[in-house]
């Protein structure tokens, strides 16, 4: 099944005064004022999953345009999670508001298992939309909640609701309601331009925070989803910066020597681990605190050491090295002690992803010949292959831990790509006018 | 974990491009760090480009080729980067010849250079930008053999966020082609 959204863009509100970053050094080719992004993701169902469970999403009363959709909205979000089969808008038999009887055998006949229905009320300059879920087997009503949402925010609502809907029926959190962030690279080497972008989990109201044209790259959302740190190489050198998304504003948090890499933040949102070269280029991880800039190194070894992850519990980095030869994926507690190797099968994994509930890493895993994600329980076990291939990077995690983003290649080109652990489903977000790369998944602030 | 305290000045010096003192890597660190890349049995298979190939590209930047050229060197100094094979940091045999002129002339004259560490897109990004300055690393210490002082030469890294012109397709051609360190001579 292949479905194109529809571009709807509504313009996230940024307020963002480039003079309150002038404190920062800010090179002259560098624009930090989010703008809309030339290039908007067209998003790719590629697999669903099987067995779907078969849906009724009901137009909601009074939402007339220029708003969003919210139905529409409601049934790309579900429909992309592979776990449900809408039923398409012009078989629907009756259009019934919250509040109206639901005509069962009629919803009997259109064999759908569950209907939500909704409203769009308008007060003032923001939306309250009210839905109820029912079920067609029991008549049974699951669900009858409001959200409100700006009036800009009308998707972010409408994904809120996709997520009430999703956790309701398949008893786990859903992650619409969601932020990516990612490069988009124009033009060919070596006259590159690169524009970090954010946008909704769904590829729309995708927003330029930053341009260069030196590589970016390495992006990571803080845990409270309200800033951004990166890898620049602007000025020719690589440093991390950490950006403010709603003012723009963006210090130089580490410039040290031959490579400043691999931010990660930690899970209360004060420090940073970072892969750091030594004088001699040798590259350990180590910590630093916002607040007072304050370094720790954590692993010391003439092998490779980089691309950390915390473990929710803040208590020890899961990391790529080479120490024992070949790339694999090593855990250091943050107490002290000889890093312990977590990956023993394949020739090379590396770039760990700790989901939020600590049970499982993603990584990159050579498989085939090619570069793959795998998903490794940390109960035990070799990494499950979960994608294509053949070059695949940079998986993360979606909040929910259900679904992950990752950097794929087609036909020549750099995409996105998501993969729904358990079910298989499968998306691409792509566009003709850049390539996609370096992708991460974050909370909305 | 070795709790230690450097870069205690780094409160002050954060946002200044400083030179970091990294006084805690042993001092066998280097040769450890070549003797922990493996045996890459594919290193003789993968190709790096013919000499060829590598004269063929426009590897002669207009610092170095400035320069006149009376000596033997001239056509060594003319190239200007080195290739290396898979998820390798060692400066082949094909292009000794041409690093350790650059060092010789480095060390005859005051001029400073930076090195440009490069891999092709393969593997993780970061591990990339790791490998990239390792080669770059392993570039300066050869220059440094032949004569350059340490601080003629800066070794960074790109990993594969630059691939070299005609380096953007995919297959081992291209990937051998981003494989590189550029010798960038600073005016």
């Amino acid at each position: 099944m292949n479905e194109t959204l529809p571009m709807l863009a509504a313009r996230l509100a940024p307020s963002a005064l480039p003079r309150q970053a002038a404190r920062v050094v800010l090179w002259l080719l560098l624009a930090t004022v989010p703008s809309l992004a030339s290039a908007q993701l067209v998003v790719q169902i590629t697999r669903g999953s099987s067995a779907p469970l078969p849906i009724a999403v009901v137009p909601f009363a009074d939402n007339v345009g220029p708003a969003t959709d919210v139905a529409a909205v409601v049934t790309a979000d579900l429909e992309r999670s592979g776990r449900f089969a809408v039923l398409a808008r012009q078989d629907l038999l009756s259009s019934p508001a919250p509040g109206e009887p639901l005509l069962w055998a009629d919803w009997r006949r259109l064999a759908v298992n569950h209907v939500l229905v909704g409203r769009v009320r308008t007060a003032g300059t923001s939306y309250t939309v009210d839905y109820e879920l029912y079920s067609v087997t029991t008549g049974e009503r699951l669900l009858g909640q409001s959200v409100a949402a700006s009036f800009a925010g009308l998707r972010t609502g409408a994904h809120r609701v996709a997520d009430a809907v999703y956790e309701k029926l398949l008893g786990v959190p859903g992650s619409f309601a969601s932020r990516l962030a990612y490069v988009a690279v124009e033009g060919r080497a070596p006259q590159q331009k690169f524009r970090m972008v954010v946008a909704d989990a769904d590829g729309e109201n995708a927003a330029t925070v930053l341009t260069s044209n030196q590589p970016l790259m390495a992006p990571a959302f803080s845990p409270d989803g309200t800033r951004l740190a990166y890898v620049s190489f602007e000025g020719g050198r690589s440093a991390v910066w950490v950006q403010a998304l709603r003012t723009g504003e963006r210090q130089r948090v580490s410039a040290r020597g031959g490579l400043n890499d691999a931010p990660a933040w930690s899970p209360d949102g004060t420090r940073l681990a970072l892969a750091i070269a030594s004088t001699d280029g040798n590259v350990d991880l180590w910590l630093l605190n916002l607040a007072d800039n304050s370094l720790l190194r954590v692993t010391e070894d003439p092998a490779i050491d980089t691309e950390p992850a915390f473990s929710p519990d803040g208590q020890s980095l899961y990391f790529t090295s080479d120490r024992g030869g070949r790339a694999q994926v090593y855990r250091a507690a943050l107490t002290g002690g000889k890093p312990q190797r977590v990956t023993f099968e394949g020739s090379y994994n590396a770039r760990p992803r700790v989901s939020a509930d600590g049970s499982r890493l993603a990584l990159v895993t050579s498989a085939a010949g090619g570069y793959r994600i795998g998903v490794q329980e940390l109960a035990g076990g070799a990494p499950r292959v979960v994608t294509e291939g053949p070059n695949d990077e940079s998986p993360s995690f979606a909040p929910n831990g259900q679904w992950l983003v990752f950097a794929a290649r087609r036909s020549g080109r750099g995409v996105l790509a998501t993969v729904a652990i358990d079910s298989g489903a499968r998306t691409v977000l792509s566009t003709t006018a850049a390539d996609i790369r370096s992708p991460t998944w974050g909370r909305l602030p | 974990m070795k709790k230690l305290p450097l870069f205690i000045l780094a409160g002050a010096t954060l946002l200044l491009a400083g030179c970091p003192k990294t006084p805690t890597t042993p001092p066998d660190a280097a040769a450890s760090s070549g003797a922990a890349v493996p045996a890459q049995p594919e290193a003789g298979a993968n190709t790096t480009p013919t000499d060829a190939a590598a004269t063929s590209a426009q590897d002669t930047n207009a610092l170095a080729a400035a320069q006149p050229l009376p000596d033997p060197d001239a056509a060594l100094i003319a190239r200007t980067i080195i290739y290396f094979a898979l998820d390798s940091d060692v400066v082949g045999e094909e292009f000794t010849g041409v690093v350790a002129a650059h060092g010789k002339r480095l060390g005859a004259a005051g001029a400073r250079v930076r090195l440009e560490g490069h891999t092709d897109e393969r593997g993780s990004d970061s591990y990339n930008n790791a490998l990239g300055l390792r080669r770059a690393e392993a570039v300066k210490k050869a220059l440094k053999l032949a004569g350059a002082q340490e601080a003629q030469a800066e070794a960074v890294s790109f990993g594969e966020q630059k691939p070299a012109a005609g380096g953007e397709g995919e297959g081992e051609e291209a990937w051998a082609k981003n494989r590189r360190v550029e010798i960038v001579y600073l005016p």
